[in-house]
């Protein structure tokens, strides 16, 4: 029973890994290629880790693969703001089809 | 700035000036320590002297860092009580995120509208507003570009735009974790 | 084997990400697949660590991710003081 959610959990995060990787060749520009990073990351990273750690029951594998999955889940939000803000800041356009950019509006 | 404040808590700390600060030290401590013991593995004598050690330096220098304020508030029944309720809303709005950019990615034509919008926050404290950013960003479909101080609001980058006014945004982005980080932070 | 199986789908979508980071137009796209490349690296560590029976595959992955995060945030700041160049 355990080995069958833990097989569920890492299809899963199979599964968003392939995708979120093709969303990274996908998408036209930088911001919602962050998007798709997000997508592998979270849906994934995360999850296939949280897989492994049920799989493996309880023991100090498990620990260290939290320890693992939490420090990605507190880290990746900054690093994505970090590269979003820098490409915004050193004057990457947005795609030509965007609807509006109100940062460049009122801040420029 | 930062610095200055962590030499000036140091100082205090050295003269026992502060008596509030003591069980905040005593939480970092007994966290570091616990995070010293999660990495090694091991229940080893050696190990753990060494690891009360470190953990007791690296607490005295960095407390001042993570927690501010009255420990009074730290244990409020009902903080911790919305805070528990935020998990499940927050894997929700999680999951029908993850839902909505695989579709976007799979279709072929693809029919995204992305842009940058203004959402307002009602947010005061840091830890709110870092947060929320936080929140919005690790949900695939939005992602906060910049944060800015003065008006307190976020700069989003949005997959789908489907409202450009301050109000709507807020109540579609914003508003799911919002609910919950106001009671939490203030 | 089922292990083995998702570290090959895992190896499959790390190669679509080295295609955007060798094609990218600008530095900071290639910033962004770089950046899912080590973390489906960390993923396929770990697994390999799981299948082996090997705990210092987890040490490994947990200093690569430290090591991932300070990068991407010094490559961002460096990239903040100057121009669009690829």
């Amino acid at each position: 029973m355990i080995e069958i959610i833990a097989y569920i959990l890492l299809g899963i995060g199979a599964a968003c890994a392939i995708i979120g990787a093709l969303g990274i060749v996908r998408f036209p520009d930088v911001y919602n290629r962050i998007h798709a990073n997000t997508v592998v990351v979270v849906g994934g990273v995360i999850v296939t880790l949280l897989g492994a750690s049920v799989l493996e029951g309880l023991s100090s594998y498990t620990l260290k693969i939290l320890i693992i999955a939490l420090f990605l889940f507190l880290t990746n939000p900054v690093g994505s703001h970090a590269i979003a803000r820098a490409a915004h800041k050193s004057g990457v356009k947005l795609w030509r089809r965007s609807v509006v950019d109100k940062l460049e509006e009122e801040k420029p | 700035m930062q610095s200055e404040k962590l030499k000036f808590d140091f100082v205090l700390l050295s003269k026992g000036a502060i008596p509030m600060a003591k069980g905040s030290l005593f939480v970092t401590f007994v966290c570091l320590w616990l995070a010293w013991i999660a990495l090694t593995g091991s229940l080893n004598f050696q190990e753990l002297a060494v690891g009360a050690i470190v953990a007791a330096f690296v607490a005295m220098v960095s407390y001042g860092l993570l927690f501010r304020g009255k420990m009074r508030e730290k244990f409020d029944l009902k903080r911790w009580g919305y805070a528990l309720a935020y998990v499940p809303a927050y894997f929700w709005a999680e999951l029908k995120a993850h839902a909505n950019v695989i579709y976007y990615i799979l279709h072929p034509r693809m029919p995204i509208k992305p842009g940058i919008v203004r959402v307002p926050t009602k947010l005061q404290s840091d830890f709110g507003i870092t947060g929320l950013a936080n929140a919005i960003t690790m949900t695939p479909g939005t992602l906060s570009v910049e944060v800015s101080e003065e008006d307190s609001s976020l700069y989003v980058h949005w997959i789908n735009v489907k409202a450009v006014e301050p109000e709507q945004t807020s109540k579609q982005i914003a508003w799911p974790f919002e609910r919950f980080l106001r009671r939490i932070f203030g | 084997m089922i292990l083995l199986g998702i570290l090959i789908v895992i190896f499959g979508a790390c190669l679509l990400c080295a295609l955007r980071a060798a094609l990218g137009p600008t530095a900071p796209d290639r910033i962004v697949a770089i950046d899912a490349l080590i973390a489906l690296m960390i993923s396929a560590l770990v697994l390999l660590g799981v299948y082996y029976r090997a705990p210092i595959y987890l040490d490994v992955a947990l200093v690569y991710a430290f090591l991932a995060f300070l990068g991407t945030l010094a490559i961002a700041k460096y990239l903040e003081g100057r121009g669009i160049e690829t």
